[in-house]
């Protein structure tokens, strides 16, 4: 039905990507060199902490919930992508399969799918992997 | 009677004349390069060298129309929200640069441009310096596959459309926050660091939500393509997908029959045109779609930062987030895109659910209004500028003109949001969108799947 042109994707990944993203850097070298004054020192350079001086590595450590939360969505993200071509297709669907039944299949499939999927967020939720403050 | 009313006339003066001043270069842009430059050389009997560059030129103005609008739209939409805050807080906003404060943002701009910029000791610089540019080229990509939707498919900006339109949208949509991520971990500071993973985990919780509402109206249209999902709700706001997306169409032709032979009797039958099982669910999916709407904002408003979820770069908790260490350029980047963002957020609620560039009278409505000759008249006074100097386009001027009233209107939903809603603290952020946003999004799903088997199954 369409065809990618090789133009469409001259434009979306050069003159879309790399073009304004090059024209970005070059425009704030070109304008802060020009315009701009550059006299650095050290006490300018200190990573900012409150106007004191930084007590220690910033590379702190953090919550391990940050995790727990990328785990979850990496399961949901994957199940929109099964989603995405059903959601499509739902009105083809009788025209593949036969018959009055035929309508209710997809939705009752798609059902069942998302069933599971509740299933396990539900257990994630029970497991209190969903609870910020324990 | 209408308290601060100077003040509003004020607002609505700077919009007007910023939306001037925005759209005038834009289309000035987009006409010399695309349709003026390429006329004259076609118009020397060209070689297939000279013919290769029209069409070059030909290509390359959408991105360049883009590439005008974006910092032009930035500081307006700077100007806007400080002046609307302003007369949500009942207090005066920026009003000395300039006629009213007009030229305010200008100037920050030449301001930031003058800035020094600094690389903190100890931050890596490469990334320090990649992660403004990240941030800010998916924004660009993000708004080329809306143009040609919100363009009405103008022939100059047809090649950005492309068939898997919305999923290229939300796929350039989710990396912004790698840029954060970048920023927040290359600055060598704790309140950057800090930043940066609430930006993501706060990223990845609404994503879900965002994502399942835009699969559900494009289940309810059946494609991804932008452009047709702004074509099937043409002809008025009975036909947007707001309202369930084509769930009242009957009614709207059966308004059109009535007027036609005064029998208003079929109105009523066109509520229930196959029996209770199709009223329930048009009902269910006009319900739905609102609930639709209501999470797609949600999520968008959590997506691009804006309060109240605001947390990675929450002012009295974390300085200023992510970009604590960023000055100058680079910080108005991070500035530039953050709205820019704002506006594509608006436009993909616009094409999505309020018909793109229809505009919301049905036709029935509009047959009752002596219109057909004024625009006759119109068009044959500007028949010149139409038709030999292809100025302007009537179908796409008049989608641009309601396209920008119903995306400013968005925008200015989301100033007052910001103006309203105190911020979330991080817990309940992350309750609200796990426990609250996801299951009712899966719900509204489901709902939308059966009640639309419902309707299909009468052959609407």
């Amino acid at each position: 039905m369409y065809e990618l042109q090789l133009t469409q994707i001259v434009i979306f990944v050069f003159a879309g990507f790399a073009l304004p993203a090059l024209g970005m850097i070059l425009l704030a070298w070109i304008l802060q060199n020009v315009l701009g004054y550059h006299q650095p020192n050290a006490m300018k350079n200190q990573p900012y902490e409150c106007g004191m001086k930084p007590l220690q590595e910033a590379l702190i450590q953090f919550e391990i919930r940050y995790y727990l939360y990328a785990l979850l969505f990496i399961l949901f993200d994957i199940e929109i992508i099964f989603i995405i071509p059903w959601a499509l297709a739902t009105d083809t669907l009788p025209s593949i399969v036969s018959g009055d039944e035929a309508l209710w299949l997809g939705p009752v499939e798609m059902l069942i799918f998302l069933t599971i999927l509740a299933v396990g967020l539900a257990y994630a939720w029970k497991k209190g992997a969903l609870e910020w403050e324990n | 009677m209408i308290p601060n009313a100077p003040e509003i006339g004020k607002l609505a003066f700077i919009i007007a004349f910023w939306i001037c001043a925005i759209f005038l270069p834009v289309w000035a842009v987009s006409w010399a390069v695309g349709v003026f430059l390429p006329m004259i050389i076609e118009g020397q009997n060209p070689g297939p060298e000279l013919a290769l560059v029209a069409d070059i030129l030909r290509t390359a103005t959408p991105i360049l129309s883009v590439l005008v609008f974006i910092p032009l739209n930035a500081m307006f939409m700077v100007l806007y929200e400080r002046r609307a805050l302003a007369l949500f807080t009942v207090r005066m906003g920026p009003n000395r640069v300039g006629p009213d404060g007009l030229l305010q943002t200008a100037a920050d701009a030449v301001k930031l441009l003058l800035k020094e910029d600094i690389t903190p000791r100890g931050a890596d610089a490469v990334i320090f310096t990649l992660a403004p540019i990240v941030f800010f080229a998916p924004s660009i990509i993000g708004i080329l596959p809306i143009l040609a939707a919100i363009t009405n498919n103008h022939p100059l900006f047809a090649i950005t459309n492309l068939p898997t339109g919305i999923f290229f949208v939300l796929a350039s949509a989710s990396i912004p926050l790698v840029a954060l991520v970048m920023a927040g971990w290359s600055s060598n500071n704790k309140y950057s660091l800090v930043g940066g993973l609430r930006a993501a985990a706060q990223a990845i919780s609404y994503e879900i939500p965002l994502v399942l509402s835009l699969v559900t109206v494009c289940l309810m249209a059946g494609t991804l393509d932008v452009v047709k999902i702004a074509q099937q709700q043409d002809g008025g706001f009975l036909n947007w997908n707001i309202l369930g997306g084509g769930a009242l169409r009957g009614l709207d032709a059966a308004i059109a029959t009535a007027l036609k032979n005064q029998d208003w009797a079929p109105v009523i039958q066109a509520f229930y045109p196959y029996g209770a099982a199709s009223f329930v669910a048009a009902i269910v999916l006009i319900f739905c779609s609102h609930i639709l709407l209501g999470l797609y904002l949600t999520g968008a408003c959590a997506e691009i930062n804006r309060i109240p979820f605001d947390l990675p770069e929450a002012e009295s908790e974390l300085v200023s987030g992510y970009n604590t260490e960023y000055s100058g350029m680079k910080f108005a980047i991070f500035f530039l895109a953050e709205f820019t963002n704002l506006f594509i957020v608006s436009c993909i609620a616009t094409v999505m659910f309020f018909g793109g560039g229809d505009n919301p009278f049905p036709q029935w409505f509009l047959d009752q209004l002596p219109l057909a000759g004024i625009q006759a008249g119109l068009g044959s006074a500007l028949s010149f500028l139409i038709n030999d100097m292809r100025l302007v386009d009537p179908d796409t001027f008049w989608a641009a003109i309601w396209v920008i009233i119903k995306v400013y209107s968005l925008v200015f939903f989301a100033i007052l949001i910001r103006g309203t809603l105190p911020r979330f603290r991080i817990d309940q952020l992350m309750d609200f969108g796990w426990k609250r946003l996801v299951p009712l999004s899966l719900i509204a799903f489901l709902l939308v799947v059966f009640a639309r088997v419902l309707v299909v199954s009468h052959g609407y």
